[in-house]
């Protein structure tokens, strides 16, 4: 660099430093994200600092992620909004987070809380309205018909079941995050984790042994091999 | 395995297979809705920095007409960098809205914003820097130094540098791409270039997705056709190669101009009123390739898995189904891990060298991490052995304690 481009001394400038000062004086601090954020461990501590831009760099990465949790433990419909309390809620509390290498279950206990504040609500409501809520309308992800209505009648099964129940069976057997850890991201001991394993277990199938369409689509993947979304 | 459990194993991997897409326009603007939360809330909060040391002002967009920016090094020493003639934004966002906008950096490379364009200073390390062209034109002036580690993208185009000086100029509303080499050399990957295209000194690109063509010609000269699918060895050739891409058909407008220009819907209408069974049984390559995108952009991931899937049945043996494995893989992030993953290894397999190796790897690698930790040490020393400046080469060695 040139004498003529010589830097200020660096200094802190508030917001209101920052309207009040003559243009001369206006020097902006700005810290790049240096590619070792790319580590959990790393953006964690950014978020708790403040940096810029770590907000977006958490959304690049876990984002979908968390989409996809949200959709299986609360159904198909708008999670735009339970995206972002997820979110919020992550930089609220992530200067508490002890274990930074941990962002990613620290994430996904959060998003498990926002969706059992969610299952919970809409039972008040469908117990105030004095009837179920339909699914709401949505392109479905799955390649062929036959597996979209059973993927219809499978979130009907789990709209039935209470919060907890539902969101043990998500994470167990979807998510397959084992019972172990299990009791940290519902924070009750093992035992309870495997008891509600269970429960859950032997409800869900007896839901489904008693739907007709459910089983037939069941039966029909389980005769013809793994169900892999029709690759070739 | 009982019954039983065949019901639960069976409803899992259907749940599992539920992926949620995501139109990539209305994921960026939820994100930026985010950014603005956390910046409100930290502005009512009084954000409590843990690292007094550590100085910044937290990302608010400057209001001065010329402002000098300064970067503090990070604990690792990434590059220092200034800026003039612009003022810098959350997101590291630079637009050169009244007048070029220059950015300096500490080992002597300059990045030249033109004005009316917008760019993103997006990784900072101490090698070098990653550049995102929004729209407009950027010229760079690199430093060659033994080290470096420099990226400039635009649009799906990215343009590779080891020591150079050219411009780039990406129109995002004509889906076009000049680079203009002056001095050094260049590698230009995207679509239409199969595995990269080097350019060298002297030279330009020109690549028009709409029109599936890419031109290369010397600076002096007027452009000349090259066949999409050249080897980066052909550009040393003097003479020209015909264009091969065929005229659309006067009838229709080809699907993949529409996904270009944005017509997203228009696409799948005329998919459905062709029929879609009869599209992904006798569509063309290109058809189904556009039918792909514009489903993923529709948010409809299940006709998007449908159409990558008939390219990979149907055209098995051409670059678009190693693709359509990598984009297979994509899909599937969002649902299940083992099955992005299997993708990526069938993109890896099919071609180790394609133009998505690195991100397939580095994709992979960060799947394994949470899952299988000692799986991905694994991969991270291959990735690191096959891409050691790729992007995700700090989180390998990050994984391997290098």
């Amino acid at each position: 660099m040139s004498s003529e481009d010589e830097l200020e001394p660096l200094f802190s400038v508030t917001s209101q430093q920052r309207t009040h000062a003559p243009p001369a004086e206006r020097e902006a601090v700005v810290r790049a994200l240096p590619l070792s954020f790319r580590d959990d461990a790393a953006l964690a501590q950014a978020a708790a600092e403040g940096h810029p831009a770590a907000a977006r760099e958490i959304w690049d990465r876990h984002a979908a992620t968390v989409r996809g949790l949200l959709r299986r433990m609360v159904g198909p419909g708008e999670l735009d909004d339970l995206v972002q309390e997820t979110f919020l809620r992550f930089f609220d509390n992530v200067s508490r987070l002890r274990e930074p290498d941990k962002l990613t279950s620290f994430l996904i206990g959060i998003s498990v809380r926002i969706a059992r504040e969610e299952l919970r609500r809409r039972r008040v409501r469908r117990w105030l309205t004095l009837r179920p809520p339909p699914l709401m309308p949505e392109p479905v992800t799955t390649t062929d018909f036959d597996a979209a209505e059973a993927l219809h009648r499978l979130y009907e099964i789990l709209d039935r079941l209470d919060p907890d129940t539902r969101l043990v069976f998500v994470l167990r057997y979807v998510e397959e995050i084992p019972a172990s850890e299990l009791t940290e991201v519902l924070g009750c001991s093992l035992a309870t984790a495997k008891r509600r394993v269970k429960r859950a277990t032997e409800l869900i199938e007896k839901m489904a042994l008693r739907d007709p369409t459910l089983m037939a689509f069941i039966q029909a993947d389980r005769k013809s091999g793994p169900h892999l979304r029709g690759e070739p | 395995m009982t019954q039983e459990t065949n019901i639960i194993s069976s409803m899992a991997a259907l749940l599992r297979a539920d992926v949620p897409d995501v139109d990539p326009t209305h994921d960026a603007a939820e994100r930026d809705r985010l950014v603005e939360a956390v910046l409100v809330r930290r502005s009512r909060s009084g954000w409590q920095r843990h690292k007094p040391a550590m100085k910044w002002i937290g990302g608010m967009a400057l209001a001065a007409a010329v402002v000098t920016a300064l970067l503090i090094a990070w604990p690792n020493a990434a590059l220092d960098y200034q800026i003039q003639g612009a003022a810098l934004a959350e997101g590291g966002y630079v637009r050169a809205e009244n007048e070029d906008a220059k950015v300096t950096f500490s080992e002597g490379s300059e990045v030249l914003i033109a004005r009316g364009s917008v760019a993103r200073i997006v990784d900072v390390g101490p090698h070098g820097a990653r550049v995102v062209l929004e729209t407009g034109r950027a010229a760079l002036s690199i430093t060659h130094l033994s080290k470096t580690e420099w990226s400039i993208a635009a649009g799906p185009f990215v343009v590779e540098v080891t020591g150079t000086r050219f411009t780039v100029d990406w129109q995002p509303a004509q889906q076009q791409l000049e680079v203009k080499l002056e001095q050094g050399s260049v590698l230009v990957r995207g679509p239409l270039l199969a595995d990269g295209v080097s350019l060298r000194e002297g030279q330009k690109l020109l690549a028009e997705l709409p029109a599936r063509r890419v031109e290369i010609a010397e600076l002096s000269d007027a452009p000349v056709a090259q066949e999409t699918s050249a080897a980066p060895q052909a550009q040393k050739d003097a003479a020209p190669v015909q264009s091969v891409v065929p005229p659309a058909p006067a009838e229709r407008v080809p699907w993949s101009k529409r996904v270009a220009a944005g017509e997203f819907q228009i696409v799948l209408d005329e998919a459905q009123a062709r029929g879609i069974e009869s599209v992904l049984a006798s569509g063309s390559l290109d058809d189904l390739m556009a039918l792909s995108d514009a489903a993923r952009y529709a948010a409809r991931g299940d006709l998007a898995h449908r159409a990558l899937t008939a390219v990979r049945s149907r055209f098995a043996k051409s670059d678009a189904a190693r693709t359509a494995a990598f984009l297979l893989g994509r899909l599937a992030e969002g649902g299940s891990s083992a099955a992005a993953i299997d993708w990526y290894d069938r993109y890896l397999a099919e071609a180790p060298g394609g133009t998505f190796a690195a991100e397939a790897l580095g994709r992979k690698m960060l799947l394994l991490r949470s899952r299988a930790p000692a799986q991905a040490r694994g991969v991270a020393e291959q990735y690191l052995k096959r891409f050691p400046k790729g992007a995700y080469a700090q989180v390998a060695r990050d994984l391997l304690g290098k």
